[in-house]
């Protein structure tokens, strides 16, 4: 790429809105912002990005976030607006008093306060501490520093219910005690050290800790920090750093919102091996040992087995034959990938956007689940124009790099881990077992009975709280209120009093989907009513009944704590189509409509049976069942 | 980069419209160039030119003041 390239998508983008074309400039600027451009880009771009933001349509996720700092973090602000246009979030900043973190979060009546944030960064460095170069008591120190901290953490939670995202310190670009910082036991790099090491530990699930130690050694300390810029206004990172300090917080936002990508599309030539296998055979590419570029390659599919170890989907898309796309993966002795490591294979002379809509289609997953990763510039450009969703990472000419363009972007980062991430691969294989049974059943109901399929319906407890938040937050088509909420909130709502939270788990013959569905009631002023709030399962299992099995789970417990009406609303979002009509078809009454809301009322006492006819209750039989401490015994 | 190029990356980092920048212009005249647009400038000029920001730089009080500091510096041209 050449270094002018953002820039002159850039302009081009600004021609393309200066005639009306918004979305056709914002597909340019991402492309330019997909490329990493240098600090000097984002001030130029600033007014543009406003522009963009207001006519990106109503597919970016909103979010209200607040930076607060010990430091200057104005610089930040046209930087993390561009890169969060990028990452298709519509953001509402607030940027806190300088220096005053602690007034932002304890006074009540700070504009923090007025604001009401979703998400807050506490954006702290080193000389915050004014770290002796040797601290007497080390042990000591560090527990005061992470009480403090976990203090504002407490406090942001009660007073927002929203994520923190705390930055962690960074370390002193020049040390007068050199090698010794780190070796003496109150060393103030080792004490540092230790403070982050503790942070991270102890943070509760609603904080995460931006590694911004990590950030300093990949960036390196000479471009850090600028002293003319610090001294002189108070300004860290450097602006040098600040476009990669700023994709590292944009990648926490992803993860807070539910934003991370799922599947990793690939081309095959020239990208998992360098060459073309259909003109030069499995005996001329390279990939392993013995050139630059073959090693590079291999090097780049270790790297996608171990995205595939934690739940990242793997895929191919190449216009190849058939045959020959599958050649090196059954015989190449370079190859670290095989072909059962892919949950789709298309290998074809289709056109690669109209593939991608295949493999998202088979795989029941929307295109922002996905990054495609291939050589030709032009075939990235295609599917950028084609499917402005799918992230379309920029890549170096020659392989030697590829890895670490498609670290850099961080678009499978992730905060946990669940069990069900680990399993998603083989899920997915399973899944295409049941296709095959589907297609030999001739009939649904046969597929349905043969599946033996069995759920439970379990509480939302500390045990499965990050799987449920995780669901909560990227369903987007089974959810009947696409209502999103960080862990804090769903404990609040899970732990209400008369209200009902509840987890679904399914499994069949073939397989263990996981957690795969959330409920949440609120209880109502008349206490023998509950309102729906949340509602949604995992597309992995759709169209098996499991919406009537959570149904009935709800009816039968409303009638266990006599409630008599049940409200839920749907509310239209350009995703969740498919679940437009479920209240009419579980007997739901209509109220009231709107154009994008529907509102519904259930008789409890009138429902005669139950519907889910195919799956077997289990419910008391869950694995976190007996295991997991109810939220309402454990202190908020 | 030239002159040219320079001031039109200083209209866009005002939010002024292309070509319409003064030599003579400074803080006073130009809506909106506050302090924080002065932190933007200097990151502008250290990122685009590799140049630290020294006494010269945070002195310049006019786009020809800066114009001038850069010329001598090389980083522009005419």
């Amino acid at each position: 790429m050449h270094t002018d390239e953002p820039l002159q998508r850039l302009e081009d983008a600004r021609a393309l809105a200066e005639a009306g074309r918004p979305h056709d400039a914002i597909r340019q600027l991402r492309t330019a912002l997909e490329q990493h451009p240098r600090y000097a880009f984002f001030p130029r771009a600033q007014a543009l990005v406003s522009d963009l933001k207001r006519s990106a349509g109503d597919h970016l996720r909103e979010a209200r976030v607040a930076v607060l700092g010990t430091h200057t973090t104005a610089l930040l602000m046209p930087v993390l607006e561009a890169v969060c246009l990028r990452d298709r979030i519509r953001v509402e900043l607030y940027l806190g008093m300088y220096g005053a973190v602690d007034q932002e979060v304890l006074d009540p009546a700070s504009g923090l306060g007025t604001f009401s944030p979703q998400i807050v960064f506490l954006l702290t460095h080193w000389r915050d501490l004014q770290l002796p170069a040797v601290v007497d008591d080390p042990s000591a120190y560090v527990e005061r520093v992470v009480a403090d901290r976990r203090a504002l953490w407490d406090r942001l939670g009660e007073r927002f219910g929203c994520h923190v995202v705390q930055c962690g310190f960074d370390f002193p670009v020049e040390e007068s005690f050199g090698y010794l910082a780190g070796t003496l036991a109150g060393g103030r790099t080792r004490v540092l050290g230790l403070i982050n090491d503790a942070m991270q530990q102890t943070a509760p699930p609603h904080v995460s800790i931006l590694d911004a130690a990590s950030l300093q050694r990949q960036i390196g300390n000479e471009h850090w920090q600028n002293a003319t810029m610090w001294y002189g206004f108070r300004q860290h990172p450097s602006s040098e750093a600040l476009p990669a300090f700023v994709d590292l917080m944009s990648a926490h936002l992803r993860a807070v919102l539910g934003l991370t990508r799922k599947v990793l599309v690939t081309d095959l030539d020239n990208t998992l091996w360098k060459g073309v296998i259909g003109e030069d055979g499995l005996a001329g590419i390279e990939v392993g040992p013995g050139s630059p570029a073959g090693e590079a390659c291999q090097a780049l599919q270790s790297y996608m087995l171990d995205l595939k170890s934690r739940g990242v989907l793997l895929a191919v898309c190449s216009k190849n034959n058939p045959d020959d796309a599958r050649l090196p993966f059954e015989q190449h002795p370079g190859m670290r990938l095989r072909l059962d490591d892919f949950a789709a294979f298309r290998a074809n002379w289709d056109d690669k956007a109209a593939n991608l809509s295949a493999i998202a289609r088979e795989l029941s997953l929307g295109l922002d689940s996905v990054v495609f990763l291939d050589d030709n510039p032009m075939e990235r450009e295609w599917v950028r124009s084609q499917h402005p969703d799918v992230v379309v990472v920029e890549l170096d000419r020659a392989p030697l790099r590829y890895v670490a363009d498609l670290d850099r972007g961080r678009y499978f980062f992730s905060l946990s881990l669940s069990v069900e991430d680990r399993a998603r691969a083989e899920q997915y294989r399973t899944e295409a077992a049941r296709k095959q049974l589907h297609a030999s059943a001739g009939s649904l109901e046969t597929f349905l009975a043969e599946l033996q399929m069995e759920a439970s319906a379990a509480p939302v407890t500390s045990a499965n709280l990050a799987r449920v938040t995780q669901l909560i937050n990227k369903t987007n088509q089974f959810n009947l209120t696409t209502r999103r909420y960080t862990e804090r909130q769903v404990a609040e709502l899970a732990s209400a009093p008369n209200g009902w939270a509840c987890a679904f788990h399914l499994c069949d013959r073939m397989g263990d989907y996981g957690l795969i569905g959330v409920m949440l009631c609120r209880p109502h002023s008349d206490q023998a009513r509950w309102e729906i709030d949340t509602w949604l399962m995992s597309c992995r299992c759709l169209g098996r009944q499991v919406e009537r099995f959570m149904f009935d789970r709800l009816v039968e417990a409303a009638r266990m704590q006599g409630i008599h009406t049940i409200t839920g609303v749907y509310r239209a979002t350009p995703k969740n189509g498919m679940v437009a009509r479920l209240f009419d078809e579980l007997g739901f009454r209509l109220t009231s409509e709107t154009d994008d809301a529907r509102e519904y009322e259930l008789d409890v006492p009138a429902i005669a049976a139950p519907l889910a006819s195919h799956i077997r209750d289990v419910s008391g039989r869950a694995p976190d069942d007996g295991l997991a401490i109810r939220l309402q015994e454990l202190p908020l | 980069m030239t002159r040219i190029a320079f001031t039109s990356a200083l209209e866009d980092i005002l939010s002024v419209p292309h070509g319409s920048l003064q030599h003579t212009d400074t803080r006073d005249t130009v809506p909106g160039w506050s302090s924080i647009v002065d932190v933007q400038i200097l990151s502008y000029i250290s990122s685009e030119f590799g140049l630290d920001p020294d006494m010269a730089l945070l002195e310049a009080e006019s786009i020809g003041d800066l114009l001038q500091v850069l010329a001598e510096r090389r980083a522009i041209s005419d």
